[in-house]
């Protein structure tokens, strides 16, 4: 298993450099001089988080743009490994702690987001496989296919202005954090999560229904039952289990939707998340910023794929990691 | 207790003479009492506000909320974004911190334009030239009570230091490049600004400036303390300013909470009547209706017809307060490119367009808007909307008339029905629907013409390119600054700051400096005039779709808007927090 590890994490490396190296490329496609713009934006105001000068020399040499592309890359991919994801531009903050500060209010959205997911699309797919061609699978059915189509957008919009409208019931706006009013914050977090969740348990439902249509139709589950066990016993423990491999592999992918979805409800919802960091340092141009939430996050996500894959050999004895 | 200023006393000074009233109409024309600063706005009869600028054909709305008012309480606005990160009162493009926490030298009387005494409380112009002028400023400013300022008192220093820095004479020292000064225009020819003595500031012109106290009125001239260049400009809570609420609490990205100030009163006598003012970071606009509707906020903006319908329908006791903007919206011609030098062919685009199509369509049956030629109707000296609703190519009644001498105009000009005419209408966003309507009316009346509407993805994209000049044609919207000269330099002279298309012409340039120049209002009024027919018969530089309309829904208990409401309200509205409070209904 440990040899399995960290073959996968020296695989990363690659994938990681090439990231990076898209990410640094994307910054320089983006028409026009990216320098001249943010001399416009915010040289033009003659404020670089302060007092310094915001010649066209200087911006180039504190963008780390003073140089050809292989040394930027280089310097930046050094600097990474040791922890440094530059400064943003604007506020000379150091983009690791931005990152920090906005992290706790995603991962939570996210969290609740997923627990939203497997408590809906869990007992939505199974009972729907149970209940076959009937009008309960019909209904599940239906719904599940709605909301795959519907985009979260949609959804976020409907959850914030109908309730108001028609029982004159409100999301909150004004964000608190855990610890000045933890029911206000949670009360802040659910709308949103509840967004994320039911789109993400919409497909995880249809794929639970499907696989435990195939798992229950194995002998194991016919034996199962000849040897006299209750019903619920053979779903959950025999059926659902065997299931759940999918399953599981189709939650860890949509972890990258929880977060890519996290733009654009944060900034519905008006949460000072990761989403809506990310969606401020686009409009002002604010490249290290962008650069380092989208390298951190694709690190994540390649962890979280290490233990999406990971999880299998718990769920199936039978699969061995090597 | 205020002095009264009015026009006359203003300038009791040996230039006088020399310059006679009609002069002393451009340099001292704070009129009328400022008790209590409270506006020159009046409730009528019928409990609307008597807008002055009714003769001009704009339209104001803006209900006076009656009941038994009450001190105290916290006001809360959605704020947007609340990552500011334009904080230099001086150079920030758009509304800033020290919007919310500082003050003007003056203040426009948001509806009739005329100049209100407010941090300067009285001016004098003591010599023939008008090249020196005398700014007096009120005892009883006082910046907020934290380090380094103490609540110390406002001085002259300080005043001389802000107009010293505005026109940019700072930029070497602090490193900043010059041109980040956006409005160093306003205090055109300051050579020098110095204390006198602690409430008396003296203004040193190179030349002389008709436009001085109108420029010191623009919403982003704002005032600050003389320490905040050692302080700096990236970390909210250090700042302070003289304004009536000061800041109590900065969360990026969440909110701004500010608290009062328990000494602007003896300022403004009364004033701020909310405790605490807050605004908290809403950027989708449905959430931001969501947040009205609930009463989480207190305004909410309406601009299109559909969203002032639901807004009526979820909180039907709500104000609806509606009145031109200073903002205006255009489409631009770049006069490098060559079909576009033709003033016929520029004049063919202009009589071709239908104005009225375009702001109905835009602003549905409760209206708002007006049109605008050269100069915003809201300047005194500008044309009236009705006035440039008569002329042609403007007029709806003659349109069809005016698309056949357009289309003989094009084709004397070598491009008949616009053939050979090909053409992007750039735009960052904001402004897609006028660049589509001018594609689609421009398609109507010149069959072979191939404008296409280019949308540039972000903000920033769209200004480089328009900053450099590097369009066929933009659609774009603009500010109007205070003073019609100073919106005549910048749009219009060769090299203007804002003359992004280019746009020459010797007659132009030398009228505008004739008129920035001339003291004598009847001479003035006069030059305007001819600028703005030549604009008209000779030029043609650009395409004023329509002046903007404005429209706010406001909880109903909420009182004071009225005193907010105007033509020149635009940006400081937040300033002007300190005018309302609420009422029991």
């Amino acid at each position: 298993m440990s040899t399995y590890i960290i073959r996968r994490l020296l695989a990363m490396i690659p994938t990681w450099l090439i990231i990076i190296f898209t990410v640094i490329a994307l910054v320089r496609l983006m028409p026009g001089s990216v320098v001249d713009i943010l001399l416009q934006e915010q040289g033009g105001q003659g404020q670089l988080g302060g007092r310094a000068n915001v010649e066209r020399n200087e911006l180039l040499k504190r963008m780390g743009l003073d140089v050809p592309i292989p040394i930027q890359y280089l310097r930046y991919v050094g600097g990474v490994v040791q922890g440094d994801f530059g400064r943003s531009l604007w506020s000379q903050e150091p983009v690791t702690r931005l990152i920090a500060q906005r992290m706790p209010v995603t991962a939570e959205v996210a969290v609740l987001a997923f627990t939203t997911a497997v408590i809906i699309a869990i007992p939505v797919g199974v009972l729907s496989a149970i209940r076959r061609d009937q009008g309960t699978d019909y209904l599940l059915r239906g719904i599940t296919v709605a909301g795959i189509s519907v985009p979260g957008f949609a959804i976020g919009t409907a959850i914030i202005l109908f309730p108001q409208l028609w029982w004159g019931w409100g999301v909150s706006f004004n964000y608190v954090t855990l610890t000045e009013d933890p029911l206000a914050h949670l009360k802040i977090l659910i709308p949103p999560a509840l967004v994320l969740g039911i789109q993400l348990s919409a497909s995880s439902a249809r794929l639970t229904r499907t696989m435990m249509l195939e798992v229950l139709q194995q002998d194991y589950i016919r034996t199962a039952r000849a040897k006299g066990l209750i019903e619920s016993t053979v779903i959950m423990k025999h059926g659902l289990k065997n299931a759940l491999i999918p399953v599981v592999t189709v939650f860890g992918g949509q972890i990258e939707g929880l977060l890519g979805g996290s733009v654009i409800t944060e900034t519905i919802f008006a949460l000072p998340g990761l989403g809506r960091l990310m969606v401020n340092s686009i409009n002002t141009r604010d490249y290290p910023v962008v650069q380092g939430i989208v390298v951190m996050t694709a690190m994540f996500l390649m962890m979280m794929n290490l233990l999406v894959d990971l999880s299998y050999g718990w769920l199936d004895p039978r699969i061995r990691l090597r | 207790m205020h002095s009264i200023v009015n026009r006359r006393s203003a300038i009791k000074g040996i230039g006088v003479g020399a310059l006679g009233l009609a002069g002393a109409a451009l340099f001292g024309c704070g009129g009328g009492s400022n008790a209590g600063g409270t506006g020159q706005v009046a409730a009528g009869k019928s409990g609307q506000v008597e807008g002055a600028t009714s003769g001009k054909g704009l339209p104001l709305n803006a209900p006076v909320v009656q009941g038994n008012k009450k001190e105290g309480g916290v006001y809360t606005l959605s704020g947007g974004e609340t990552t500011q990160v334009q904080f230099d009162g001086h150079t920030a493009l758009a509304g800033n911190i020290h919007h919310v926490i500082g003050e003007k030298a003056l203040e426009p009387d948001p509806v009739t334009m005329k100049i209100k005494p407010h941090v300067v409380q009285s001016w004098e112009v003591p010599d023939k030239g008008g090249l020196t002028l005398i700014l007096k400023l009120h005892p009883k400013l006082f910046i907020h009570n934290k380090p380094p300022w103490n609540g110390r008192q406002f001085t002259a220093e300080d005043l001389a230091w802000n107009l010293e820095r505005h026109r940019g004479l700072y930029a070497e020292r602090l490193k900043i490049p010059k041109a980040s000064f956006q409005r160093a225009s306003m205090v055109e020819n300051l050579i020098k600004a110095e204390a006198v003595d602690p409430l008396t500031c003296k203004v040193t012109l190179s030349k002389p400036n008709a436009s001085f106290f109108n420029g010191l009125l623009e919403v982003r001239v704002m005032l600050m303390p003389r320490e905040m260049d050692d302080i700096g400009y990236t970390d909210p809570m250090k700042m302070g300013n003289i304004g009536p609420y000061e800041v109590a609490e900065w969360v990026t990205d969440t909110r701004t909470v500010f608290k009062k100030n328990p000494r602007y009163a003896e300022f403004q006598p009364g004033q701020p009547h909310f405790d605490t003012f807050r605004t908290i970071g809403i950027p989708d606009t449905v959430a931001a209706q969501s947040a009205f509707i609930s009463g989480q906020i207190a305004t909410v903006g309406v601009g299109a017809p559909d969203l002032l319908d639901a807004i009526r329908r979820g909180r039907p006791d709500a104000n609806l307060y509606t009145w031109v903007d200073s903002n205006w919206f255009h489409v631009r011609p770049s006069c490098d490119f060559p079909p576009f030098k033709d003033y016929r062919v520029r004049q063919a685009m202009h009589l071709a367009f239908d104005y009225k199509r375009q702001g109905d369509s835009e602003y549905g049956k409760d209206g708002g808007w007006a049109y605008m030629a050269a100069l915003h109707p809201a300047f005194p000296e500008g044309w009236s909307s009705d006035k440039v609703q008569s002329i042609a190519g403007y007029n709806p009644d003659t349109k069809a008339a005016d698309i056949a001498e357009a289309q003989k105009l094009m084709a004397a000009a070598g491009y008949p029905n616009g053939k050979g005419i090909g053409y992007e209408i750039i735009h960052g966003g904001s402004t897609n629907n006028h660049a589509l309507r001018w594609e689609a009316m421009m398609k109507e009346a010149f069959t072979e013409m191939k404008p296409v509407v280019k949308p540039l993805g972000g903000g920033a994209t769209f200004a480089n390119r328009q900053a450099k000049g590097d369009f066929t044609m933009l659609a774009y919207t603009i500010t109007a600054t205070t003073d019609p000269v100073i919106e005549m330099i910048s749009q219009y002279r060769t090299g203007g700051s804002r003359n992004y298309g280019n746009f020459s012409n010797t007659d132009l340039d030398q009228i505008i400096d004739k008129t920035i120049s001339e003291l004598n209002a009847d001479a003035r009024k006069q030059l305007l005039e001819e600028f703005q027919q030549k604009w008209i018969s000779e030029w043609r530089p650009m395409y004023v779709m329509h002046a903007n309309a404005t429209k706010t829904m406001v909880q109903a208990n909420v009182a004071g808007f009225h005193e907010i409401a105007g033509t020149w309200s635009a940006y400081n509205a937040q300033n002007k927090v300190r005018l309302l409070q609420y009422v029991d209904k």
